[in-house]
């Protein structure tokens, strides 16, 4: 269900590495950034953010959830991004378990579609198998074909 | 009715995920429960209205100066339904 509407609404990316954490937190909302839902404003306070608290966004080992506040400066519309990176990205050069090859990007501007999009989120992470399946992903087709297998 | 308060940085992504796991791991245990989510920034001035703050190791600090007046858990993973219902067993909410 929301990986077929990041599928439709374009919001996804499959690159082969970024040069630095920081790098990973716009590259990977590009197609947020693409289609207006976010602007760099945005990501410039999610850096801000992980220099003040460290990477708080890596929410499991490989995975990415970067964000910042709900309606918050230069977000537009509220919309998930995914990207796949196939080298991993090191955000703690002291903590394996924060690497990370898949972001999921939030922007948020309105509460009730945000929390339906983050029950969303949390049920499709939560199936057992789905990171590998993810890692695995290489075009628009496998998201789908990712999405369909896990439909209840 | 426990009443479970959960942080994290922004307190729109993060928090949002610990808030749907406490609910599921409070639901599984067959706890009643209320669960507020709100950023770090703000969480520490409202901690002693909840019994129970469920925050990332990172920020367990923050708590340090209101740690006898509410229990403070960690978790590790917003995702993690047995470490959330770890952490309220730990502290005899469950």
């Amino acid at each position: 269900m929301l990986l077929r509407d990041i599928v439709e609404q374009n919001h996804y990316l499959f690159t082969d590495k970024f040069d630095t954490w920081q790098d990973s937190v716009y590259g990977a909302a590009k197609p947020l950034l693409a289609d207006g839902t976010l602007e760099n404003e945005y990501l410039d306070k999610i850096i801000e953010n992980v220099n003040t608290y460290g990477p708080y966004f890596v929410i499991m080992p490989d995975v990415a959830m970067p964000h910042s506040t709900l309606g918050g400066v230069g977000v537009n519309k509220t919309a998930i991004g995914f990207c796949k990176v196939k080298e991993p990205v090191v955000f703690d050069p002291n903590d394996p378990e924060k690497n990370a090859r898949l972001f999921f990007t939030l922007a948020a501007v309105d509460s009730d579609k945000h929390l339906q999009n983050m029950m969303m989120l949390s049920e499709l992470l939560m199936k057992d198998g789905i990171i590998e399946d993810l890692l695995k992903a290489e075009t628009a087709q496998d998201l789908l074909d990712i999405d369909a297998k896990y439909a209840d | 009715m426990i009443k479970i308060l959960v942080c994290c940085a922004s307190g729109s992504g993060t928090s949002m995920m610990m808030k749907l796991t406490a609910e599921k791991a409070c639901k599984a245990l067959g706890i009643e429960a209320s669960v507020a989510h709100a950023p770090i920034a703000e969480a520490k001035s409202v901690a002693r209205q909840y019994d129970i703050v469920i925050t990332s190791p990172a920020f367990v600090s923050t708590f340090d100066s209101v740690k006898n007046n509410v229990k403070i858990a960690a978790v590790k993973s917003p995702l993690s339904q047995a470490e959330y219902t770890k952490a309220l067993k730990d502290n005899g909410l469950a």
